[in-house]
């Protein structure tokens, strides 16, 4: 090999390696000088490139580009650890930061935005007949006790749950990293280990609320009626569809969310890192979805509707609330005999206990259709002491009605304005004299028993409060 | 001017001795189960078998800094990667996102719950003041503070493994292709290089 055959394949490495312009000028300038067959040279170039291999450039693109999937052997021993690239890395950060991220924001803020709007244009819904004053059992302790450990767990879950995934937009700005990063290590920490308890809770709420939430025809009605949100009736029984979706939404998301969870919660089994990004994104859009749906639940619950907060509060409701919202299951009640029948003793009259359900040994599973009792809500000792006082100071005063077990703030009204103002009155009234005032005052208090109201007047004439009581009782027991 | 640093391993030198994964354990006081850094073979015992030794590489547009959700990543001025462990919540997210698998944790825990992510710094250590006691507790040594670049790259035995300024890594790599290039073409190809063969498909053999 001559001096200038040498020169040449210098300037070809040099061409081909492309290391900079000035290299290349620099290439045709020695392919220039070196003299007479540069032509040919050029032209062997151009036909046949000659090979040159640079292994280590190679191995880091095929790495880089991720045709393939990189996995060798490594000392190091880890979950990753023989994986040259990750892959799915990059897939999963864009989808989050993209996607999941801002639209978990809108679907939040669009559902509260809806909330505020339908609240505008709708204001509160009201009782329309206002309040009968006669409470009916809707849940049962147990029920209401698996519904608030739910809630709370589904708050605490979904604070952190969203701190976690929005924090560093919403919260970085406002509070700084430092604090940001305790808030954020206590709700990790928190949403850990309630995630679990919130599993076990999910299924005993899954039996605790399953009679009464299969979907049927009703239920398509009460959707096409829109629910009646926008005006109209749309009857409902026991749950109305609305109740219902949101019943078995939350407990197959539900299911997702708490699988999803566990797989990343306890790593075992063989779950890779790949399983646990898709666990991650599926977490994130099923808790967003739910989290979303329960804003509608929670304002339908508490702000937006008269009467509906107590029932889960207290475990009864207002009859004109049941008749209004849950007419067909008020009226399987009416026609089950637990609220009013001619045979008064069917009817339950019940002195209210702050929380007579607790002590229903029908808790448990049982849902409280066949335990629904009529109550006066009024008869409190507060009440009582007020009557004795007002009959002491003038007997032109009317008694307090209130104090007769089935009489309530309405039917006192009525009594009243038939002339019947005195627990006297009561007493020298006939059942079916105190029945036809009933009826007359409309189909509202048509349901209504008197045959015992004047056996209590008498009673309470007499000022015998605790025989009162007793009978009373009595009368509670029978049913 | 502040340099831009970058790691480099060159694949034609690395011979899996793993001396800079036990150098960056040792330097660092690393945690137990725990190797910022690893030797990653292809094709272990085939033709072409290849060693690259892994850890951060210390991104321009990091994709660890992105996911975190409690942004606790920042880039230094020479553009080191570094996070701080007090703000760090353990989630695990940067480990998903990152391509090289660099994010560690410790799994001490209660139920062997991950603790806080630890991984390469360059030797830069972290957001503590350079040389203290907490730094080299929660992020080890801190040798650029103290003129030296990562230990891993300086007692590298077969100079694979380069790190420093990106210009000058890159002109040392640069020099070696041209060197080796020339080299088959001196020799008429008679220097065997066996090169690596990027048609390759799926896992190699363990």
């Amino acid at each position: 090999m001559g001096m200038a055959t040498r020169a040449l394949l210098f300037s070809f490495v040099l061409l081909l390696l492309n290391v900079t312009a000035t290299s290349t000028v620099f290439a045709d300038e020695t392919a220039n000088t070196a003299g007479n067959n540069s032509d040919t040279i050029n032209q062997q170039i151009e036909n046949q490139p000659i090979e040159i291999q640079s292994p280590a450039s190679d191995l880091w693109r095929a790495v880089r580009q991720r045709n393939v999937d990189i996995t060798g052997t490594s000392q190091v021993k880890g979950p990753t650890a023989d994986t040259l690239i990750n892959v799915s890395g990059q897939e999963w950060r864009e989808f989050r930061r993209s996607q999941l991220i801002p639209y978990s924001a809108y679907a939040l803020g669009g559902v509260l935005l809806a909330i505020v709007l339908f609240r505008l244009i709708r204001g509160k819904i009201k009782i329309k007949a206002g309040r009968s004053g006669i409470k009916i059992h809707r849940f049962t302790g147990f029920q209401r006790f698996v519904h608030w450990s739910v809630a709370t767990l589904f708050i605490v879950l979904g604070l952190t749950g969203i701190i976690l995934t929005l924090g560093r937009f919403g919260l970085i700005p406002l509070i700084g990293k430092d604090a940001f990063g305790i808030l954020a290590t206590l709700g990790r920490t928190v949403h850990n280990y309630i995630g679990p308890v919130f599993a076990v809770l999910l299924i005993v709420m899954l039996f605790t609320f399953i009679k009464g939430n299969f979907a049927n025809w009703t239920d398509i009605k009460w959707f096409a009626k829109g629910g009646g949100l926008f005006g109209g009736h749309a009857s409902a029984g026991r749950y109305n569809g609305g109740e219902k979706a949101w019943y078995w939404l939350a407990m197959l998301v539900g299911t997702v969310v708490i699988i999803s969870g566990l797989i990343m919660g306890f790593p075992l089994f063989g779950v890779s890192q790949e399983d646990i990004k898709l666990s991650q994104l599926i977490h994130a859009i099923a808790s967003i979805g739910l989290l979303a749906a329960s804003f509608g639940h929670i304002y339908m619950g508490t702000f937006a509707m008269e009467g509906a907060y107590e029932a889960m509060q207290t475990g009864y409701c207002d009859e004109n609330w049941a008749k209004e919202h849950h007419d067909l299951w008020y009226q399987d009640l009416k026609n089950d005999g637990v609220i009013n029948s001619n045979n008064a003793d069917a009817t339950s009259l019940k002195r209210e206990v702050s929380d007579s359900s607790d002590t229903n040994p029908s808790g448990g599973l049982a849902v409280a259709a066949s335990s629904a009792s009529v109550l006066n809500s009024s008869s409190t000792s507060s009440s009582e002491s007020n009557a004795k006082k007002a009959k002491s100071v003038s007997s032109n005063n009317p008694d307090n009605l209130k104090k007769i077990e089935g009489i309530g703030p309405k039917i006192e009204e009525v009594l009243n304005a038939a002339g019947i103002l005195r627990y006297e009155d009561i007493q020298n009234s006939s059942r079916d004299a105190l029945k036809q005032i009933l009826n007359s005052a409309g189909s509202r208090y048509k349901m209504h028993e008197p045959k015992t109201w004047p056996q209590q007047a008498e009673l309470a004439a007499k000022g015998e409060w605790d025989k009162l009581s007793e009978l009373q009782n009595e009368i509670l027991n029978k049913s | 001017m502040a340099a831009n640093v970058k790691f480099y391993c060159d694949s034609e030198r690395c011979i899996e001795c793993n001396a800079c994964v036990t150098a960056c354990k040792n330097e660092n006081d690393v945690p137990w189960g725990i190797n910022r850094r690893r030797v990653v073979t292809i094709k272990d015992g085939e033709p072409g078998e290849r060693s690259l030794s892994v850890a951060c590489m210390h991104c321009t547009d990091a994709p660890c800094a992105a996911v975190c959700p409690v942004d606790c990543f920042y880039t230094t001025d020479n553009g080191i990667v570094l996070h701080d462990k007090d703000i760090c919540i353990g989630c695990g997210y940067c480990s998903y996102a990152c391509p090289f698998g660099a994010p560690q944790f410790p799994t001490s825990g209660a139920f062997a719950s991950r603790g806080k992510m630890d991984k390469c710094t360059f030797c830069a250590g972290g957001p503590e003041k350079a040389g203290s006691v907490d730094e080299h507790k929660k992020y080890g040594s801190n040798r650029l503070a103290e003129g030296k670049l990562p230990l891993c790259a300086e007692m590298c035995s077969t100079k694979a493994l380069l790190a420093g300024d990106a210009n000058m890594v890159s002109d040392i790599y640069r020099k070696r292709v041209i060197s080796r290039s020339m080299s088959t073409l001196a020799s008429s190809g008679n220097i065997q290089q066996n090169g690596f063969n990027p048609d390759f498909t799926g896992k190699a053999t363990k």
